[in-house]
């Protein structure tokens, strides 16, 4: 049968009584948008699986996303970069594990911890107002850097916020895993706000590295859980890598204007 | 005339399809770009062996396969790579080697080991915790069970920690593992049932949320024939298996677990006063723990019944004067002079020749399939104008 006598048998009595050339006309257009129809699905198959390979995700060992991050990106390896850890409330305690050990190195108020990227560190939050009595043992790992104006470093940490919310989570035997990254210019909601109002969760299925990839640039991986250390038993490796850190003042930049519109135009 | 209009209509839809094809396949962006599209998009070759705009998704090799990628890494013998990401706080030993295990209910129950030569009893109280080494399988000894019918109820369950795999690394080295034994377990135990748990890590497919939380099966709640190691681990991966009976391990005879010891070889140690003592295991992960070989041959823990100091593998076990497999030096002291040193085997043995040409045919199921090399990169920005009323 060929593809004439098909659609001849497929359309109505009303197309079988047009002209012979006509029929011929409609066979041809019809067969021209199958034709048109099918590259399209196949092009649409083809730019669905264009997606790049994520050979990390949240569930890779602590510290290898640093660590590959330090043989991709060597202009930024084992640079310093500052970090602010903000807690809920604003109340409480950050102390950093230095050197891969048990001594720890206390992070005041309104100052930042000077951490290396493609280094694994672990720090303590303590004296929480809303989770009394709560010891949590996070890590951080710095797999990029920010870029700011030369001698302005100390102006813009990466902000590390954890919710009461994620606290909670952690001290239920969850996992809190978050990626950090910079936004892209051009996908960056242009309002004000800090990191931890802007949060959001991602799906279970989904990759939070290939996420933050996607919407701009990964800058760390933090991990909150609710294992602690075993004083009466020393844990190798469980203080992170025995990476440099230092601790620095924060300083405020200029704020702007009390009528500096709050989403811009 | 037909034929004509046939065949031009074919030209047509040939060429609109290629040029459609060939447009996204360059990732050439007319319009604006959306929230999820790739600004950077690779043109490869454009799926070769399977079509024109047909490709198989890409798969990637397990996790495991990625920190070992091939021969000369991380194995025995000089000139071997360490394993990518495997150094330092990275694959290996972050969290120690160890999974904290959490010991939730009862309240107040007193939890001891088995140790060499004896028990050491309450050495942590409910709640407490304790890092146990993976891979790995511990006696433990439940003591000061409360609740009514439980008084001198003591109970000698086995539990079997599993390696860290890279899926649970990271969640080992930040949790502790809860366990918790409920009254109906300990009615279950006490009306002479076998109970089993499995604690597990969901999959993704098998997660509620995000953010990653473990599970357990117990063996009472499932339907009669399901093994809950089996059903666990197709849910995701085990961490720790819990194994409760009423087998008493210190009875008569010296105790099952045990063997007959002379009475003063057997040490008690008490937490109540102060003594402590490392676990000891009885066991490793078997081949139904799904353990992951380590890179190195060498001889594992000594368990009970083994003999000491197995030397490790590819190691000579002939000592020589020097320290090395060779002739010895004979006699000591004095300057080489041995020159000739010959074994002969005498055995009437029946060795087979070595197989010359063996076939192994494996299979991958989705095999591995990464994308084109990149051979061409478009790069376009575009910025938010704004402009003045």
């Amino acid at each position: 049968m060929s593809p004439l006598d098909l659609l001849a048998r497929l359309t109505s009595p009303v197309v079988r009584n047009w002209p012979v050339c006509a029929q011929h006309g409609l066979a041809g257009a019809a067969l021209l948008v199958a034709c048109v129809a099918t590259t399209d699905a196949e092009a649409q198959s083809a730019r669905v699986s264009q997606r790049r390979h994520q050979p990390l995700s949240q569930h890779s060992a602590p510290g290898v996303a640093a660590r590959w991050a330090t043989l991709v990106n060597r202009k930024a390896a084992h640079k310093p970069q500052p970090v602010r850890v903000d807690l809920p409330d604003g109340i409480g305690q950050v102390a950093f594990f230095q050197g891969g050990t048990s001594e720890e190195l206390s992070i005041p108020e309104h100052n930042l911890a000077v951490l290396h990227v493609g280094s694994l560190y672990r720090f303590r939050i303590s004296d929480l107002a809303a989770h009394p009595g709560v010891e949590l043992y996070p890590t951080i790992e710095l797999i990029d850097k920010l870029h700011p104006p030369c001698g302005r470093e100390n102006e813009f940490p990466v902000p590390v916020a954890f919710t009461s919310e994620e606290i909670a989570q952690a001290v239920q035997g969850r996992l809190v895993t978050k990626v950090i990254y910079v936004e892209r210019p051009d996908h960056a909601m242009p309002v004000r706000g800090n990191a931890r109002d802007r949060a959001y969760l991602a799906e279970p299925n989904e990759n939070v590295l290939e996420l933050a990839q996607r919407d701009g640039r990964p800058v760390a991986i933090v991990r909150l859980g609710g294992r602690t250390p075993d004083l009466a038993r020393p844990e190798p490796g469980f203080y992170g890598d025995p990476a440099p850190i230092a601790v620095v003042p924060e300083v405020i930049g200029p704020q702007p204007a009390a009528d500096f519109p709050e989403v811009l135009p | 005339m037909k034929y004509y209009l046939l065949g031009l209509a074919t030209l047509v839809a040939v060429c609109v399809g290629c040029q459609s094809a060939g447009r996204d396949h360059s990732a050439m962006r007319n319009g604006p770009l959306g929230p999820s599209d790739q600004v950077v998009a690779a043109r490869g070759n454009g799926g070769r062996a399977y079509g024109h705009g047909h490709h198989r998704p890409y798969v990637a090799p397990p996790a495991e396969q990625l920190v070992r990628p091939g021969p000369m890494v991380d194995g025995p013998g000089p000139g071997v790579l360490n394993a990518i990401g495997g150094m330092g706080g990275g694959y290996y030993g972050f969290g120690g080697g160890t999974t904290q295990v959490k010991f939730i209910e009862p309240l107040d129950m007193q939890v001891g080991w088995q140790m060499e030569g004896g028990f050491a009893e309450a050495q942590i109280s409910a709640p407490g915790r304790y890092n146990f080494h993976q891979g790995a399988s511990y006696r433990l000894k439940l003591t000061n069970i409360p609740g009514a019918g439980r008084e001198g109820l003591v109970l000698y369950p086995t539990l079997q920690v599993y390696p860290s795999h890279p899926q649970t690394e990271a969640f080992l080295s930040h949790n502790a593992v809860p366990l918790q034994i409920t009254e109906e377990d300990l009615d279950q135990v006490q009306s002479s049932n076998f109970v089993t748990k499995v604690i597990y890590l969901p999959s993704a497919e098998h997660q509620e949320l995000a953010v990653a939380n473990i599970e357990q099966l117990v063996s009472t709640r499932l339907d009669p024939g399901l093994d809950p190691v089996a059903e666990a681990d197709r849910r995701g991966t085990i961490l720790a298996v819990l194994r409760i009976g009423n087998m008493d391990m210190e009875g008569a005879a010296g105790g099952a677990g045990l063997g007959i010891h002379p009475a003063s070889a057997i040490k008690t140690v008490s937490g109540i006063e102060g003594d402590y003592a490392a676990p000891m295991p009885i066991g490793g992960i078997g081949a139904n723990g799904h353990s992951i070989p380590g890179p190195m041959m060498v001889s594992g823990p000594v368990f009970p019944g083994m003999p000491a100091q197995q030397p490790a593998w590819g190691m000579p076990i002939t000592g020589t004067p020097i320290g090395l497999a060779g002739p010895p030096h004979l006699p000591y002291g004095a300057p080489a002079g041995l020159r000739s040193h010959t074994v002969r085997n005498m055995s009437k043995n029946h060795i087979p020749e070595p197989t010359r040409d063996l076939l192994i045919d494996v299979k991958h199921s989705p095999g591995i399939n990464y994308p084109e090399p990149v051979r061409h990169i478009e790069y376009e920005e575009r910025h938010p104008v704004f402009q003045h009323e």
